[in-house]
């Protein structure tokens, strides 16, 4: 049964990464270890993960569930054809990629009441807040990069996001007006060169509020973000995953960032064009056994 | 960098298939299809890419490979083959080797070729602190 510990949020903050093919393939490598998954398609506007399944005709989907056509999220829930591993298809009704507040909060509490034991989202590219606010209800968040600058800009540019965000509930929950603008003056760094780093903007907090600030430093220090660099021409090729954990060191303050690779690999690309899954497809190719590692990582 | 490309396949079939579409990419390529034949030819000359064909090779044979593999220091090898099949292969001591799984994609292999037989030594990919000197860069972070 769910529990409040197996939500994957894979995340692509740069389109065309692979973000949609590792959510299908992951939740295959997890049923194979013997988890129910359960895949929810949330790029909303845009959904296509039942199509790596291979599912054409759409009996239900989410829009059913947002549009109030069904009570429960779990009416959507569509079988696959692998075992132990069912799927809600992506809504792509106009307006619900800008779902109401209440909406997202009602989808949410659905979400953990789903029956199994993994949910996996497949998020939206980008770094809505849409995206945030469901990367932030997971347990397990994934970021998934490849190793070209453009990706690796976005993804540490959502880590930063991740981690202001998350600062801003935090300061607010504990009713700290002026850390709330010092947060505010940190996205002008070169205005406030101090607060460029966590680090200098912890040290300018303590001086304001000693106590928040001290928690809050800890909150962020403890955050083990996941990251997938996808494409990597071999596996030893680890060089882009180790600048971003030294940049998000460096920068942000967190200091266990994990990387894994998954390297390039024509398999993808031939079960793709075949509307199959590359685990069920090549499940001998490169790209399977690192996504079965990965899995190996989250089986709990 | 020697010009000479060496392919490695028992089975002919895959290894006619790629030798023939180098040849469409103007790269003339030497099949072998004996661990002797391949010990022999590196021994006249050391190729400037060898391709080894992992599909159909025995245990023995993969261990051959794998300790060819680590002689073969001014080379770049492309390992071909079952994904499983290739994990067996000592992780690369250089940056040098390439693997590519099944499907065998010969399009594929003539294009790394091509490439790596283009590569200069000025060409080498940037040095390690490029790529964070261009990151921060670009994010403002220096």
């Amino acid at each position: 049964m769910t529990n409040a510990n197996n939500i994957i949020a894979v995340i692509g903050p740069k389109g065309g990464v692979g973000k949609t093919t590792i959510s299908a393939n992951l939740a295959i490598a997890l049923s194979k270890l013997g988890k129910k998954v359960v895949a929810v398609d949330l790029d909303l506007g845009a959904s296509n993960l039942h199509a790596i399944f291979g599912i054409k005709q759409l009996k239900n989907s989410l829009d059913d569930f947002v549009q109030n056509k069904v009570a429960n999220l779990s009416d959507v829930v569509l079988d696959t054809e692998i075992e132990n591993v069912a799927m809600v298809c992506g809504g792509d009704v106009p307006g619900i990629t800008n779902m109401p507040y209440q909406k997202k909060l009602k989808l949410i509490r659905h979400l953990s009441m789903l029956d199994c034991d993994v949910v996996l989202l497949d998020l939206a590219p980008g770094a809505s807040y849409n995206v945030s606010d469901f990367s932030l209800i997971a347990q397990n968040p994934l970021l998934v990069t490849t190793p070209e600058i453009p990706s690796l800009m976005n993804v540490y540019s959502f880590i930063k996001a991740a981690v202001s965000r998350r600062l801003l509930f935090f300061f607010k929950r504990n009713k700290a007006p002026e850390l709330v603008a010092l947060l505010e003056q940190a996205k002008d760094f070169e205005k406030h060169p101090r607060l460029k780093t966590m680090e200098g903007f912890f040290s300018a907090a303590r001086e304001i509020n000693p106590g928040v600030a001290d928690s809050a430093h800890k909150i962020i220090r403890g955050l083990k973000p996941f990251l997938i660099v996808n494409r990597v021409p071999s596996k030893n090729d680890t060089k882009a995953g180790q600048i971003i954990q030294k940049m998000l060191r460096e920068f942000l303050s967190i200091e266990s960032a994990e990387v894994k690779t998954i390297r390039e690999d024509r398999a993808v690309g031939h079960a793709l064009a075949r509307m199959k899954p590359v685990l069920i497809e090549s499940p001998n190719s490169f790209f399977a056994a690192d996504i079965e590692e990965i899995a190996r990582e989250f089986q709990g | 960098m020697s010009r000479l490309v060496i392919v490695f396949s028992t089975d002919p079939v895959r290894g006619r298939i790629i030798q023939k579409v180098l040849m469409r990419s103007r790269v003339e390529a030497l099949v072998l299809e004996t661990i002797e034949q391949v010990r022999e030819a590196i021994s006249r000359q050391a190729p400037g890419v060898a391709i080894f064909d992992t599909a159909g090779c025995f245990k023995g044979e993969i261990n051959h490979l794998g300790n060819l593999c680590g002689t073969l220091a001014q080379t770049a090898v492309i390992l071909v083959g079952d994904g499983a099949v290739l994990e067996r292969f000592e992780a690369s001591a250089t940056e040098k080797e390439l693997r590519l799984s099944n499907p065998l994609d010969p399009e594929l292999i003539a294009e790394k070729v091509g490439t790596l037989l283009s590569l200069k030594v000025e060409q080498k990919p940037s040095e390690d602190g490029s790529l964070e000197k261009d990151l921060k860069g670009f994010l403002g972070l220096r």
